[in-house]
């Protein structure tokens, strides 16, 4: 089967044509990538997509009442409503440095989300 | 009246303003930086999304991360810092400015690099009818206050505008348990990139209307709905299409403008073509000593273009201060066949840097194009590209050999060339 994706790899926004098993669904092969980036997220798009969550958590002591926060790394896309509502619970104190753990095994994913700046 | 002397006063502690005093720096002059908030990194504090840095640190950092990196590197370095300081004035390059500590203060540098940014397009800047409720804000205004104050402004959203922050705001709203009506947008092609489409809209449903207009508000404290509109090629509303929509929450994604309220005070030319200053190669205004950087010049589309434009303008003004700036009579860059916006719009043809980056937007979307510099009938240099889009800015870079082409005669032209 034949699907059209977009690259988010990087601003350029490569338009891919995929193509996949007709029974299982499985990643066979892609064109129009203009680089080997687009190559590997076509086949994770097509088996496991995947996300970066980037959300905030309150943070008390600091000059600001909110903390950004980012996940080490990308989580399955299907994990990221449930990991940006796990976010609202917590509350942390200042002072916190950008790559503190603020959660750790996130929506039961085995990633940790970590502090993106200090505060 | 406190008065402090420095080499090079940097106004804005933005990714321009961070790049620009960190360069000078780098480079062995003082440098004074002045921020109106209480904070460093400017935009980049509220924009959480992750992205940004591919270009420099081969990294997708997110908006806090970009800014953390020249954060730290500032504190470990010698520039000096005035925050919660507001410039009011900059004349014959003296520059007036008032803190709620300091009260009024002179900064008296030797050069000034402009990185005050840009603003949103509101409200009155689009033509939208109707009466005058709260709940129609700019997505930038969203983000503060999801990111930064941990509120939600509003419950049912309609976005007007496909720009990048749009976008990346329907994301975060809807992530956040505000439902997400739709993203009209007046053009028949969407604002921002491809990738936007795809992570921030069909990953999560939500519609968009291309060649559609919100054309009235309706409520009266508060926003209680919109009324949307198809329009024709020419962008004028088709009767009969119209839609009424409910929602507490109008959110504009209409565009940016360089920010150069200052600059005009100072007496600077402003483009016609970029809205910021006509600036040289060095990134020099037209008032000898002040240097304009990042979003303040042109309106960038990555942050790793701002810095790279807030460096430039550094080392100008390091080499103007040195008595190094080029000065021969500018010639003209214009900008031609399929070319909305350009920077620079000047060169002059003793510049020593080593190499040099044209920015530019294109007006229409082509295909299968060639980039190209000329000087009368010669190709200064050209590249091919598969595409340009008018949401995606064009690099066409110079090395050192490439400019020893250029001849003080003629103007310059850039062009798309099908």
């Amino acid at each position: 089967m034949e699907s059209k994706l977009i690259c988010i790899s990087c601003p350029r926004g490569c338009e891919l044509l995929v193509q996949t098993d007709e029974r299982t669904g499985a990643f066979i092969s892609v064109e129009g990538n203009a680089c080997i980036r687009g190559s590997s997220f076509a086949e994770a798009e097509v088996n496991h997509p995947e996300r970066m969550m980037t959300s905030v958590v309150s943070i008390r002591g600091a000059k600001h009442c909110m903390l950004p926060v980012i996940s080490r790394r990308p989580l399955p896309k299907g994990k990221l409503a449930e990991a940006v509502r796990a976010m609202r619970s917590i509350t942390v104190e200042a002072p916190v440095k950008e790559g503190d753990v603020i959660a750790e095994d996130i929506a039961g994913t085995g990633i940790d989300v970590i502090a993106a700046r200090s505060l | 009246m406190k008065v402090i002397e420095t080499d090079i006063a940097v106004i804005g502690a933005g990714p321009a303003g961070l790049a620009a005093a960190l360069e000078a720096s780098r480079l062995g002059k003082h440098v004074t930086l002045i921020e109106r908030s209480d904070d460093l990194g400017g935009i980049l504090q509220q924009c959480i999304h992750d992205g940004f840095g591919l270009v420099r640190f081969k990294k997708q950092l997110s908006g806090p991360q970009y800014a953390e990196r020249f954060i730290e590197e500032l504190k470990a370095s010698d520039v000096s810092l005035l925050l919660d300081t507001t410039v009011l004035s900059i004349e014959n390059k003296v520059i007036r400015a008032v803190s709620p500590r300091e009260g009024v203060l002179e900064i008296r540098p030797g050069a000034i690099v402009l990185a005050m940014g840009c603003r949103e397009r509101t409200r009155s800047q689009v033509e939208i009818y109707g009466t005058r409720p709260s709940g129609v804000m700019t997505a930038g205004t969203v983000q503060r206050y999801i990111n930064l104050e941990g509120y939600l402004p509003g419950r049912r959203a309609v976005i007007l505008g496909s720009g990048d922050i749009g976008m990346i705001m329907a994301r975060r709203m809807h992530l956040e348990g505000i439902e997400v009506l739709g993203v009209y947008e007046l053009m028949p092609e969407v604002g921002g990139l491809a990738r936007n489409v795809y992570q921030c809209l069909i990953d999560y449903d939500i519609p968009l209307h291309l060649s559609t207009t919100v054309k009235e508000v309706f409520g009266n404290e508060r926003l209680e709905g919109v009324r949307v509109v198809k329009v024709d090629e020419n962008r004028r509303p088709i009767e009969g299409t119209e839609e009424d929509i409910a929602c507490d929450l109008l959110v504009l994604s209409v565009g940016l403008i360089p920010e150069n309220e200052l600059s005009r005070k100072a007496g600077v030319l402003i483009s016609p073509i970029t809205q910021g200053p006509v600036l040289d190669e060095s990134m020099m205004t037209s008032v000898p000593g002040i240097f304009a950087a990042g979003n303040v010049s042109i309106v960038f589309d990555l942050v790793d273009y701002v810095s790279d434009s807030a460096e430039a303008a550094a080392r100008g003004a390091v080499r103007y201060l040195d008595g190094q700036a080029p000065s021969a009579e500018p010639l003209d860059v214009i900008a031609g066949e399929n070319v909305a916006s350009l920077l620079p719009t000047q060169y002059r043809v003793d510049y020593v840097g080593d190499e040099l980056s044209f920015y530019l937007r294109v007006r229409k979307m082509e295909s299968n194009v060639r980039v190209a510099l000329r000087q009368g009938k010669r190709v200064i240099k050209s590249k091919k590209q598969l595409v340009v889009r008018p949401a995606e800015m064009v690099t066409l870079t110079l090395s050192r050999e490439d400019l020893t082409l250029i001849e003080p005669v003629t103007p310059l032209e850039i062009h798309i060339e099908t």
